[in-house]
């Protein structure tokens, strides 16, 4: 123990010493419970499940297809009404962004939008709604994108391990959008998000509306204090999604958008989506359009279903090759496969599919080859989080030489491969360092999976 | 949750939230926001109770909860919390070191709150490497190297350089 270390156990010690306790710490307590289980949609008294939470922002026009069932805005993205109506959506001038716009600042956004730019190079993604969902405390944010000729909607969640775009959907221009979300303990929430000034409308039953006329939204002001706002047009409510619908009114009275409440998203995430970090340098990569594109083709899909893409790593080589590893899935599919792509190599982009990813790998690899003037390929090792000690026997002779990843990499580790190894050993420890409890020890190749075969 | 289970977490609330409260305060560098962290993360912790099994690691989990409410995103969206003023102490505080410890509770709160928390977490709450790894969701290899990088900058911190006291001693590295 150095005296510094010895220094700092006195002073966190003496600091913590001095706090008298809180006369009555259950009262805070019971407020933000009460707080949260607002916002979650708590069962009522009778029993009856409360669920969803529409959030209605507003002002179309154009009557829709009133008294008909509208479509499913999962499946369709058919305007209901007009698209002359002042209330419709205009992508070159979005409606404002309402919520609590605090959140926005402090980079949340830019990340948010350049991720975007990656996924869709010259589209240009414009908040419309953004809060702290308080049973993940995260933030999330509806948007519209625009500027590459298609239209799109969608929310994300802004964790850390950078955003996830959870919902996406090409649209047109509407007077109202819904966003299905999974709520906490297996509810639903429903956001309808449409113009200022209009009023949103929900019928549980389908038949009998009600309108949503208030919406708390909560504002964090400062480290311990918030205010909270009520306005008309932009409603959070609890409400049930089967067999209800949907209507918004504009300021003129019109009812401009009018649909079957959306249900639990069709395109939740596959089942064995990792819930790792994305790791790398956030801003490198290549496009993944491109590697959308790859994917497609090398999957033998033609019914143009859109491809999601989750990083898990993204770098470049000091030779100027792009590279990210990750997984891929069509959206809507149960299941994503892990995948690399590279940029930059000696014969173009490498685009290289590996089996679906098991559930709980202990580890994926991925070779990065084609690199300009070495004779060696890249062997990207991205061990699950929490792992221990990565070391490499480059040779089978069990002289495992340990792998000093760079910090920022947070245990992800690049290690130089001869094109022609075949029988290298890769050992990764636990979280504990354990020497004997490894959770992987084995061939390099048996990680080097394509769809059909290892190696 | 039951009657049983409002009564346990009550009990449990009572007699652990000084402790907890301490931790909160090391983690934030003053009262206000302790508190506030602290019912923040009570009140999850509530509405989760029924789904925590290992009653016996509680406070792991709520250490947890503490730590990610912490460094989560949207409190990052504030600046950094400032410590609060070192008050006037009686007795012990009066030594020849106070000087120095409040030094460095000044320089603590110029730590990232991923740096303090494990700062907080390794020297304070005694956590090995491992278990600081656990509570703060990332390797160890990463506990290693934040908690280095913290010291480091403790080190480096102008009103500590020049205390030998802080130094390393001789021949070592952080």
């Amino acid at each position: 123990m150095t005296p510094l270390d010895a220094e700092l156990r006195r002073t966190l010690a003496n600091r913590a010493a001095v706090l008298s306790p809180s006369p009555d710490p259950l009262a805070g307590i019971e407020a933000r419970v009460s707080r949260m289980r607002r916002r979650r949609s708590a069962a009522t008294a009778a029993g009856a499940l409360a669920v969803v939470a529409a959030v209605a922002l507003a002002v179309p026009s154009v009557v829709s297809d009133r008294g008909t069932t509208a479509p499913d805005r999962l499946a369709s993205a058919t305007p209901t009404g007009r698209t002359s109506h002042p209330s419709v959506l205009d992508p070159a001038k979005p409606w404002p962004v309402r919520g609590d716009e605090q959140l926005l600042a402090g980079g949340a956004l830019d990340t948010v939008q350049r991720e975007w730019a990656r996924r869709h190079p010259g589209s240009v993604l414009t908040p419309l709604f953004v809060q702290v969902w308080e049973p993940s405390a995260q933030t999330e944010m509806a948007f519209v994108a625009s500027g590459d000729g298609v239209l799109r909607v969608g929310w994300v969640v802004v964790g850390e391990p950078g955003p996830a775009f959870v919902q996406e959907e090409t649209a047109t221009a509407d007077s109202a959008y819904q966003f299905a979300l999974d709520g906490d303990e297996g509810v639903t929430r429903l956001y309808v998000i449409a113009a200022p000034d209009s009023k949103v409308a929900y019928a549980p039953d389908g038949v009998t509306y009600r309108d949503i006329t208030q919406t708390s939204v909560t504002h964090t002001d400062g480290p311990s204090s918030s205010t909270t706002t009520s306005r008309s047009g932009f409603g959070i409510t609890a409400v049930e999604t089967a067999g209800a619908r949907v209507r918004v009114t504009a300021s003129d009275g019109a009812v401009v958008y009018e649909a079957d409440a959306r249900g639990t998203p069709a395109t939740a995430a596959p089942a064995n989506l990792l819930d790792w970090p994305s790791r790398g340098t956030a801003s490198a990569g290549p496009s993944v359009h491109d590697l959308g594109v790859a994917f497609t083709r090398a999957l033998g899909r033609s019914d143009g279903a859109a491809v999601e893409y989750r990083p898990l790593f993204t770098g470049d080589t000091d030779s100027g090759v792009r590279y990210t590893v990750g997984q891929a899935w069509f959206r809507g599919d149960p299941q994503a496969y892990s995948v690399s792509y590279a940029t930059g190599g000696t014969d173009g982009p490498h685009f290289f599919v590996g089996p679906v990813t098991p559930s709980a790998p202990p580890v994926l690899a991925f070779l990065v080859g084609n690199l300009p003037g070495t004779s060696v390929d890249q062997l990207v090792v991205v061990p699950a989080p929490r792992s221990g000690q990565v070391s490499y026997d480059a040779d089978a002779t069990g002289a495992f030489r340990p792998i000093t990843g760079q910090d920022h990499f947070d245990g992800v580790v690049l290690i130089d491969r001869a094109k022609d190894a075949t029988a290298d050993r890769l050992e990764v420890l636990n979280g504990n360092g354990e020497l004997d409890n490894p959770t992987y020890f084995g061939p390099v190749a048996a990680l080097l999976c394509g769809l059909k075969e290892c190696g | 949750m039951d009657a049983s289970g409002r009564e346990a977490f009550q009990a449990y609330v009572v007699g652990r939230s000084p402790a907890l409260l301490r931790t909160a305060y090391l983690l934030t560098g003053n009262r206000a926001d302790a508190e506030d962290l602290l019912q923040t993360a009570l009140a999850k912790t509530y509405l989760a109770w029924d789904r925590i099994r290992e009653r016996e690691a509680l406070d792991a989990y709520v250490r947890r909860v503490l730590v990610t409410t912490q460094t989560s995103f949207w409190r990052r969206k504030r600046p950094e919390a400032l410590y609060d003023e070192v008050p006037e102490r009686p007795g012990r505080d009066v030594h020849a070191d106070a000087d120095l410890h409040d030094a460095l509770w000044t320089s603590l709160g110029r730590l990232s709150r991923k740096q303090r928390a494990a700062v907080v977490l390794r020297y304070y709450e005694d956590l090995s490497e491992a278990e600081t790894a656990r509570v703060l969701g990332i390797s160890v290899g990463t506990v290693k190297s934040t908690t280095s990088r913290a010291l480091s900058l403790l080190r480096e911190d102008p009103t500590l350089r020049d205390d030998p006291r802080a130094a390393l001693p001789y021949g070592a590295t952080a």
